[in-house]
């Protein structure tokens, strides 16, 4: 008997499953940054993960892509060059807020695309049948 | 992504589209309209591939933020999940009409 | 996953947002108190806030929200007020009164109300990211 595939490996599931990973840490990190808008010398947060994704799939061998998006994690860096309040403090509250949204859809719009390809799956296993 | 071969639709091939040619043999029929009905299905599936090609594509977009419109991938995915939807219709619809002709008496 | 932990860091963040809050009503309320606990004039208080952060498995810390450091009070001089029929004036007429400026609280209490908004905005958003994440396992 054949053993069951690999379901969901394909290069575009493990790149909405990372999508998934990254916008989960940027709404941590952004969380963070709003609690501490009031603390004295707190510098913003961000996570990085679009540039490096984007660096990754422009590559040409199909195996390179393959083991860089294994590798690749979403990176929290530090903000120490957004301009800062007398106290120190560079949380833009509006910028956060803007983001916050921004970053909730993107999850969300994963996640919808990442439902989409398994009942795509289901479909095909199921035969259209319940 | 397999789906099981279609083949058996070949049964139902053989009871239309035979044609008699000058001396009276009956040709056509069965290998003619069997292998249309595999290309067809084989060309249905090729589409369903093409749209799911789309949709990954695009949603790779999405999560490098190159494509800014959503929709555009929502739309493509709905696309390749409407074509699926459609071949295996139809390619269930035609397995039990064959089936129901080989129910039948002679 | 960090999911879980953007709750207790948002929830760190209204917690101190509710405490500014609680110190601007009292300092807004005391604005004219020239006798608080100590016989002296009411001395305007201040939040101090310190960012929080947690071992991860040992390794580098993580952030982990906000902690309210202490409630301390504002060294500032208190304002004198000519007033020679107030019952606390000196002998020259002054009275001493509280170092509260009330349109400054009125501007923080705004500010404060805005953060604690924030952050009840945010732990809402790290709720629906676990709802769609729960999502995904049905269907």
């Amino acid at each position: 008997m054949p053993l069951a595939p690999d379901f969901l490996s394909d290069t575009a599931a493990i790149v909405i499953g990372k999508t998934l990973d990254a916008t989960a840490a940027r709404q941590k990190s952004i969380a963070n940054n709003i609690a501490n808008v009031e603390t004295p010398g707190y510098k913003r947060s961000y996570v990085s993960f679009e540039e490096e994704l984007r660096s990754v799939l422009s590559r040409k061998d199909r195996r390179e892509i393959q083991k860089a998006l294994s590798e690749l994690v979403p990176v929290r860096r530090n903000d120490v060059f957004s301009p800062a309040r007398p106290d120190g403090n560079n949380v833009n509250i509006d910028a956060e807020i803007a983001d916050l949204a921004k970053t909730g859809l993107k999850h969300r719009a994963a996640a919808v695309l990442l439902e989409g390809k398994i009942a795509m799956l289901r479909a095909a296993i199921t035969e259209g049948k319940r | 992504m397999a789906i099981s071969p279609i083949e058996e639709a070949r049964g139902i091939a053989s009871v239309t589209s035979v044609r008699r040619t000058e001396n009276g043999t009956a040709v056509g029929g069965a290998n003619e309209t069997a292998a249309s009905f595999k290309d067809a299905v084989k060309n249905a599936l090729g589409e369903v591939n093409h749209l799911q090609n789309q949709t990954d594509e695009m949603a790779m977009k999405l999560a490098t933020g190159d494509l800014e419109d959503v929709h555009r991938a929502m739309i493509a995915m709905q696309k390749a999940k409407l074509a699926l939807d459609l071949t295996i219709q139809v390619r269930n619809k035609v397995i039990e009409a064959y089936q129901e002709i080989m129910r039948m008496q002679v | 996953m960090g999911s879980f932990s953007s709750f207790d860091i948002s929830a760190s963040g209204i917690f101190a947002q509710r405490v500014r809050m609680d110190v601007i009503a009292n300092n807004i309320a005391n604005a004219e108190s020239t006798r608080a606990e100590d016989g002296e004039p009411y001395r305007r208080q201040t939040v101090s806030f310190r960012a929080l952060y947690e071992d991860a498995a040992g390794r580098q810390l993580v952030p982990a929200g906000v902690r309210v450091d202490g409630i301390f009070e504002d060294p500032t001089d208190y304002r004198l007020v000519y007033d020679p029929g107030h019952p606390d004036a000196d002998a020259n007429g002054y009275v001493k009164m509280p170092n509260v400026n009330v349109v400054e609280e009125m501007v923080d209490m705004v500010s404060a109300t805005r953060a604690y908004e924030a952050n009840a905005a945010a732990l809402n958003a790290a709720k629906s990211m676990i709802s769609t994440a729960i999502e995904l396992g049905r269907g």
